[in-house]
């Protein structure tokens, strides 16, 4: 019974969507059709709206005239929209994209555009409630942004010096995902035997969950029982001479832990890059190569004028996402330290903004801090597209 | 492509008109985040209670979460005015709830002397109880493996005379264990030292006890090296369980895990009482609560009322215990020669009598999170423990303030 309810739940879900994508094409249709004619805007400003409304009463059986207001509004900017933008053209191309924007307007930008509305306001344990009655949360302006900036949601680290320590986490992964992905993809990109596998073999940590590879790792890190400690007592012990220069076993969690952090997502990244690499190296022609071979080039030399600035074109998305992913990568931090109840040596931006959120519900500081990050990662994505058009340019 | 588009909305106008069914009286949502060996248990009680006469056309849903979801989802579901009616869960996240106004005090509406007063404490804040109490416990006890000691340590003394025997090369890799990290297994110390980490709402954590704690903690790890110098929560587990350590400090929750693990060789017994103040510990005591939605019915809240009371009357209360191994809240249950005459659940009800009760006040999430950084720093010998436990006040006391703002 639980499996026939369940189909039922989906069968209705689909239903329920392939309905919703059928009135979006529709209503998309009429704007196309008669969007010229003199009497359509006032007849889409008075139907349209009213219908949402309708529907709108139909799931919350309230009918409020702020809602009402915000139908004719909206109404009144997509028939200036088709009237001034569109005008009538590419109707197939629209209609086809149309659920899909109004699909990614829901899930991004209505939270996007929440997420700024808080940053401006006062939500937090003490105002939730009021909100939920009285729809009200107190206007404070740019109140949470300043807080943001003075104040930190960890004890002993600033806002400013979190963010040094997150770029220095970020750079210093991605430069040694890229240098490891790269070696790894020009050995791969040789005619060797069981490629294939090694490949496989390489892919590993990155196929795998996170979670799992990570708290694996973890384990190899312990002070007494990892397998890194262990290593290296073995090597103090064969070798008393690099026991004087202080190698031996380190308690990594408690002493190192950013380290331990970067050492573990350096391998679970280098995959990513080494596949996307090897892809942009697979697709290099081998005539380019013979040419420079006839020309006499060295192996670096062909490494530096062929290979680099023909992946540039595949690298550059990667570096950016890798960045994106990196300055935003909770995971690794939160499955490393925070669960071993760890100091906060080893938090970043996120991590904070996360304690800030969930530990102390400040949620429109969190909000400010938020918009924050995503303004950081915006103008270091901007910075790297440009400095690939830039080089694009060049050539 | 007109004729579809009028199709569809006149289907959708219809089901506009179409009211939304009102809350049904005798429909009772509940949520909970139980381990799911508990499922079975919880279903059995609901099931039991709409056979009862006079609750004819009763029904209970029961929906699962992990922790961490059902505090996301209750508190959406709450600003979305559709929240379940009852939650099953710990205390910790009560007053979160009550703080924001999600669910109603409940004095006045049960009996709650009937029950332990540490785990009615447990959910009280601000002259209100918040929760009615199913379980009792959630609190640190000793382990022990009977293969190396045959009785549990009655003092840190005998117990660190018994650490100075066997430790050391070739035999134990540590004494004992416990999650050093954890702030959560400080308070037992901290307690025995005379201190506690909260006054009503306000932290105090700059005294000479948490100095003490912390100063014991250097002792264990750095002088005597009884403890391992890294060791979370899985680590101490595991060395308990691999037989590579002797004692253990855990929570009930444990406790069939290590039966089963350990066999015969299974001891529990009280956290050694400190010799040094003569002190018991006191662990952190709470349990499993229900606790009710705000916005529920009167007419409602009678059948809630009835089947809170069913749920934990005497018989249910003792089918728990034998059932889940979870010690009853209900004064008269924790008396009933089932529970009484079981060795475990005598020593783990001793346990609780010598614990005070979690503190529920909202500000005890900046008082965590305030002692773990800077237990973390003095523990490793990063910060002199004098200062760590200045800033741990000040910080505690900056982010509380901070949460206001």
């Amino acid at each position: 019974m639980d499996i026939l309810r369940s189909v039922y739940q989906v069968a209705g879900f689909i239903v329920l969507i392939s309905l919703g994508v059928a009135v979006l094409e529709g209503y998309f249709y009429y704007h196309f059709k008669y969007y010229a004619r003199s009497w359509f805007f006032p007849a889409a400003l008075t139907v349209f709206p009213l219908l949402a409304l309708a529907g709108y009463y139909g799931v919350t059986w309230e009918h409020p005239l702020r809602v009402w207001a915000y139908f004719v509004a909206a109404e009144a900017l997509v028939c200036a929209a088709f009237r001034n933008i569109v005008k009538g053209r590419n109707t197939l191309p629209y209609l086809l994209l149309a659920p899909a924007f109004v699909g990614l307007a829901l899930l991004l930008v209505y939270p996007f555009m929440f997420e700024v509305y808080l940053s401006f306001h006062d939500l937090k344990l003490t105002t939730i409630m009021m909100w939920k009655n009285t729809g009200h949360i107190p206007f404070v302006g740019l109140r949470q942004y300043w807080n943001v900036f003075t104040t930190s949601p960890l004890s002993e680290v600033s806002f400013w010096a979190l963010v040094g320590r997150t770029l220095v986490w970020t750079f210093s992964n991605v430069f040694f995902h890229v240098l490891g992905g790269f070696a790894l993809a020009l050995l791969l990109n040789n005619s060797i035997r069981f490629k294939g596998v090694y490949r496989t073999l390489l892919v590993i940590p990155w196929a795998m969950p996170q979670v799992v590879a990570v708290l694996a790792m973890r384990g190899e890190f312990h002070a007494t029982n990892g397998f890194v400690n262990i290593v290296l007592g073995r090597i103090a012990a064969a070798f008393p001479f690099l026991a004087h220069l202080g190698v031996g076993p380190v308690q990594w969690l408690s002493d190192y832990p950013l380290l331990t952090c970067t050492i573990i997502n350096v391998w679970l990244g280098i995959p990513f890059m080494m596949v996307v690499i090897l892809g942009g190296l697979q697709s290099i022609s081998s005539s380019y190569y013979d040419a420079a071979d006839i020309d006499g080039a060295s192996y670096f030399q062909k490494l530096r004028y062929i290979t680099v600035p023909l992946i540039r074109p595949v690298l550059m998305p990667a570096l950016t996402l890798g960045t994106v992913w990196t300055f935003n990568n909770i995971n690794v931090i939160y499955l490393v330290t925070g669960q071993a109840g760890g100091t906060e040596q080893a938090d970043i931006l996120v991590s904070a903004l996360y304690k800030a959120a969930f530990t102390y519900n400040r949620y429109s500081y969190s909000a400010a801090f938020a918009i924050v990050v995503f303004a950081m990662l915006f103008f270091i994505s901007v910075f790297y597209l440009h400095g690939f058009d830039a080089a694009k340019d060049e050539r | 492509m007109e004729k579809i588009f009028l199709l569809t909305v006149l289907l959708a106008a219809t089901a506009a008109c179409v009211r939304p069914p009102a809350d049904d009286p005798k429909h009772i949502v509940v949520w909970e985040q139980e381990d799911a060996q508990v499922a079975p248990y919880i279903d059995s009680v609901f099931r039991a209670f709409e056979k009862l006469p006079g609750n004819e056309g009763v029904t209970i849903t029961r929906t699962h979460y992990q922790t961490e979801d059902l505090r996301q989802q209750f508190q959406a579901a709450s600003l979305a005015g559709v929240p379940p009616d009852l939650l099953l869960g710990p205390s910790d996240t009560a007053g979160l709830y009550a703080i924001s106004g999600f669910i109603i005090p409940l004095d006045g509406m049960f009996d709650f002397s009937k029950f332990n007063k540490q785990v009615v404490d447990a959910i009280s804040l601000d002259g209100h109880i918040w929760g009615v109490p199913v379980s009792n416990g959630n609190h640190l006890l000793l382990f022990y493996n009977k293969k190396f000691i045959k009785d549990a340590p009655k003092s840190t003394g005998d117990l660190f005379s018994f650490c100075d025997k066997n430790s050391g090369e070739d035999k134990l890799e540590s004494c004992m264990a416990f999650d050093s990290g954890e702030p959560f297994w400080l308070m037992p110390w901290l307690g025995a030292f005379g201190g506690w980490p909260i006054d009503g709402r306000k932290p105090t954590l700059d005294t000479q006890a948490m100095r003490d704690a912390l100063n014991f903690y250097l002792y264990l790890k750095y002088d005597k090296k009884y403890i391992p110098m890294e060791c979370d929560y899985n680590c101490m587990d595991s060395l308990f369980k691999e037989n590579k350590t002797a004692f253990i400090i855990n929570g009930d929750w444990a406790i069939s895990g290590y039966q089963k693990q350990l066999g015969r060789n299974f001891g529990i017994g009280l956290i050694p009482k400190l010799s040094q103040t003569g002190r018991w510990p006191t662990p952190m005591v709470s349990g499993k609560y229900f606790t009710v939605s705000a916005g529920v019915g009167p007419e409602k809240m009678e059948i809630i009322k009835r089947l809170l009371n069913f749920y934990t009357d005497y018989d249910n209360q003792v089918r728990q215990y034998k059932e889940l191994t979870r010690l009853p809240a209900l004064k008269a249950a924790a008396a009933a020669p089932e529970i009484t005459s079981d060795p475990v659940a005598r020593v783990s009800m001793e346990e609780i009598r010598k614990g005070r009760p979690m503190p529920m006040a909202t500000e005890m999430r900046a008082i965590w999170d305030s002692a773990r950084n800077y237990m973390g720093l003095a523990t490793t010998r990063k910060m002199d423990v004098d200062t760590a436990v200045r800033r741990m006040q000040a910080n505690a006391v900056k982010k509380i303030q901070e949460m206001d703002r």
